[in-house]
């Protein structure tokens, strides 16, 4: 757990909140913070980061929304056991919905499900060989 | 003869107070404007002055004052001179106390004007408490001596058991000061890192808590003689001295430690290794 930092950019277009939460999901995602583990408290949070508390419970709020953490009481807030498959769903549906915007997309362009099929395909085929020794 | 011994404890924490002190605190100006916006440091370093001439010369007058004031009162005939010299140096703490107050606020009110706060900042996701600090033990036994010693002000009080008419003023204090210094030792743990702790190193946090948790039973000394005084009588000048001198020399230590800490000129000192630690708070 020692040594899990968050960074915000107050100048960044995506909104400071926002940071928090992505940061906190891949966290959780990649093992760095584990089920059980103890949050800051939003004060001590918004203190260190310099930032309004209501941006830092913004944030909490959605991540409790999402089940990603759970507040209990004066406890505090701890990553939820369950909060790896929460961010799991949260990524797939919101891999979901940017696909099916993408399709929808196509389709006004007039591409068929086969042919969307097929440039899926070969988009994945570039994306994997990116990197690779050519 | 034994007055020597209150002039020499008086005048090391006049000095310490007023000569030291100012030294070592304005190597603490540029890291705390590193906290607050690295890139406006490195780009306004002109602008941050590490020697504020006024702010040293005004501290080493006071301090001069102050020493005069208890060489003026040891070395002239007075009956009962431990007394004038106590009353020198609480006079000079005080004044000492305002005099930093006043211009941590004015630092404070400089820094939120010129300094903007860096737009990249970092923090980490280690929830502090004091369980991590100090042993719940300790805590428990600290906390337990403060109230029963109130509990027993209230409980004088509520017998009617008190003899002099600023009992109620008294306990009042007490309740004031165990407040105050209830709050700092919370203020501690969950102030933000920064300066003092890369200066410090990481165990900084730690002793600062175990100071302020004991600093809670140094006002009890005195509360202590005072509830003496309510219920039996007058408490003997020899007591009430040496309780004086024994807190004096208890701040006498920590100021001495905290030197210690803070290093000499030498290279290796935390003081000389400044920049060369990884920031905590905000972050180019």
């Amino acid at each position: 757990m020692a040594g899990v930092d968050i960074v915000v950019e107050t100048n960044a277009p995506e909104p400071v909140y926002e940071q928090i939460v992505r940061q906190i999901h891949e966290g959780v995602k990649s093992g760095r913070l584990l089920p059980g583990t103890p949050l800051p408290t939003v004060r001590q949070l918004a203190g260190d980061l310099m930032l309004n508390r209501n941006t830092v419970a913004r944030a909490y709020k959605m991540l409790e929304d999402q089940g990603v953490i759970l507040t209990a009481g004066r406890k505090g807030t701890f990553v939820r056991h369950d909060a790896t498959r929460e961010v799991d769903k949260l990524k797939a549906s919101h891999a979901e919905r940017a696909m099916g915007r993408v399709v929808e997309r196509l389709m006004v362009d007039g591409l068929s499900r086969d042919e969307i099929a097929d440039v899926f395909k070969r988009a994945m085929r570039a994306e994997g060989s990116k990197g690779q020794p050519s | 003869m034994t007055e020597w011994i209150d002039f020499t404890v008086y005048a090391i924490l006049t000095f310490g107070l007023w000569f030291v002190l100012p030294v070592i605190n304005k190597h603490f100006i540029v890291p705390v404007v590193a906290d607050r916006n690295p890139d406006w440091l490195a780009a306004n370093s002109g602008a941050v002055t590490n020697d504020n001439r006024r702010f040293l010369w005004l501290s080493y007058a006071l301090g001069a004052l102050s020493l005069a004031a208890l060489v003026w009162a040891m070395l002239g005939a007075r009956p009962e001179r431990w007394m004038l010299l106590r009353d020198i140096n609480t006079a000079s703490a005080i004044a000492g106390l305002m005099y930093y107050f006043g211009c941590a606020l004015l630092f404070e009110r400089w820094l939120r004007r010129e300094v903007p706060l860096a737009t990249r900042r970092r923090a980490t996701l280690e929830r502090r408490s004091v369980d991590d600090l100090v042993p719940r033990g300790f805590r428990t036994t600290i906390y337990s001596i403060v109230l029963l010693h109130l509990a027993v002000w209230v409980g004088v009080g509520v017998t009617g058991r008190y003899s002099t008419p600023a009992f109620w003023g008294t306990l009042a204090f007490q309740f004031a000061v165990a407040g105050i210094l209830f709050l700092i030792a919370r203020v501690i743990v969950m102030r933000r890192p920064g300066a003092v702790d890369r200066i410090f190193g990481p165990g900084f946090r730690r002793s600062e808590a175990r100071v302020a948790l004991i600093a809670q039973l140094t006002p009890l000394m005195n509360g202590a003689a005072r509830l003496y005084e309510e219920l039996v009588g007058t408490v003997p000048a020899d007591v009430n001295r040496a309780l004086h001198l024994a807190i004096v020399m208890v701040i006498v230590l920590l100021f001495a430690r905290y030197l210690l800490l803070s290093g000499g000129r030498s290279p290796s000192s935390p003081i000389a290794t400044l920049g060369r630690r990884p920031m905590t708070g905000a972050q180019s």
